[in-house]
């Protein structure tokens, strides 16, 4: 999606109905963008901070969003964008631990499948970041193939095979009763 | 003709045209395992949904509500220095995005009455918000002590620690029955917004020193006590302040 030419304008009134209208249809999308960003991050506070931190984003570049594009799709890129910047900080400051972690962490998960089933929650923190971001979208959210792809900034034929991978390792992680 | 798991799976998610599907549709009639994969695929979905639906059924925290809710009665331009207003985050976020000028010259405009005779008091210029018109005027040219006219009033000046003249003022609107609060610093020729803020319109007659800022918004005080080198500037140093043209 590329940058769009601005649709607010600074003066007259049309653009603070606009703005109303706007403000109302995040409101609306609040519950979905909370249940997106819980597929992002199992932490209910962590996943409203996400969605907090997606929402100013958003307040400050309104001007960027245009009215025949779909504001969830927009919103989930948002938010997409802030959870891997997160993601990546964060990465930056363990990076001295995280060999030792991820090791044991892995180790843990084949356990754990073998054990007994995830749960899909936990199963879907264990997928890749981006085969999560293809089933959040796709399954969790409904999206089109082509919106998903839209979001992620990605071709449709990279989607589908994030999706597939995603959708095998799901299935393996729940396999105990699937 | 043999159906790929990609053909399935966007067969599953509703992703075919009509001649795909039927292609699908009869290639299940026949083959058992395929239909069976099929089945695991809606199951794995529906699994998925169930897990995460019922988070739409959540109140949603009133945290986010607001962060929505139309005119945020505090606008902070200089982003850095919001540093004691916002609570402690689980996760220190890499940016805060500044607020777009645009978006705060709409919450201006939505109020109406923030237009002079000569047109509107606040336009943006390199994503800043400047005064223009009355105001600009009024912030050049008058001393706090000097009177209202125009509902604008110059509370006090001060330095800031960039060595910049600053003013925190009022702006009335009997139309809007409220007034804006901000801090304007003079920069390259201009006045720049620092923050803004609006509030309910306070009656106040003697536009003394602890008058004036007792009608400015705390968040307004907090942002100047945060930006201001020393004390306010007494009349005297206000006048000389005025008579270099607020240059540093």
């Amino acid at each position: 999606m590329e940058e769009t030419p601005q649709t607010v304008r600074l003066d007259g009134k049309g653009m603070n109905a606009s703005l109303e209208h706007i403000r109302e249809d995040l409101i609306a999308l609040l519950p979905r963008l909370r249940r997106f960003a819980r597929t992002l991050t199992r932490n209910v506070d962590d996943a409203d901070d996400l969605v907090q931190l997606g929402l100013e984003r958003a307040l400050a570049k309104l001007d960027q969003w245009h009215t025949d594009s779909r504001l969830d799709g927009w919103m989930f890129r948002i938010l997409k964008n802030a959870w891997i910047d997160e993601v990546r900080s964060r990465a930056r400051r363990n990076r001295v631990l995280t060999s030792e972690e991820e090791g044991e962490q892995v180790s843990d998960a084949a356990h754990e499948a073998q054990e007994h089933a995830l749960s899909v929650q936990a199963a879907m923190q264990r997928l890749p970041e981006e085969q999560r971001l293809a089933v959040s979208l796709v399954l969790v959210e409904g999206l089109p193939y082509r919106e998903a792809a839209e979001v992620l900034g990605i071709p449709i034929g990279t989607l589908t095979s994030r999706l597939a991978r995603g959708r095998e390792s799901l299935q393996s992680m729940l396999s105990a009763d699937v | 003709m043999k159906i790929t798991d990609e053909q399935l799976m966007a067969y599953a998610d509703g992703e075919l045209d009509a001649q795909a599907r039927r292609h699908v549709d009869a290639a299940l009639a026949s083959d058992p395992a395929l239909a069976a994969a099929l089945e695991k695929h809606r199951r794995l979905r529906r699994r998925v949904n169930e897990a995460f639906d019922p988070i739409l059924a959540e109140r949603v925290p009133d945290r986010l509500v607001s962060t929505l809710k139309a005119n945020p009665t505090v606008v902070e331009l200089a982003t850095h220095r919001r540093k004691s207003a916002q609570p402690a985050r689980r996760w220190s976020w890499p940016e805060w995005g500044a607020i777009a000028a645009s978006l705060i010259l709409g919450v201006i405009a939505g109020q109406s009455g923030w237009r002079s005779a000569s047109g509107d008091m606040f336009t943006a210029h390199d994503g800043q918000i400047v005064a223009r018109a009355e105001l600009a005027k009024a912030l050049s040219d008058r001393l706090a002590s000097e009177s209202a006219a125009e509902g604008i009033r110059v509370a006090f000046s001060f330095r800031s620690k960039q060595g910049d003249y600053c003013r925190a003022f009022t702006l009335g609107s009997s139309e809007a029955h409220a007034s804006l609060a901000g801090v304007a610093c003079y920069e390259n020729e201009q006045w720049r917004m620092q923050t803004l803020a609006r509030q309910t319109v306070q009656a106040s007659s003697t536009p003394t020193y602890r008058q004036a800022a007792s009608t400015l918004p705390t968040s307004i005080l907090t942002t100047v006590s945060d930006m201001m080198d020393g004390e306010p500037l007494d009349v005297g140093a206000e006048d000389t302040a005025r008579t270099q043209r607020w240059h540093k």
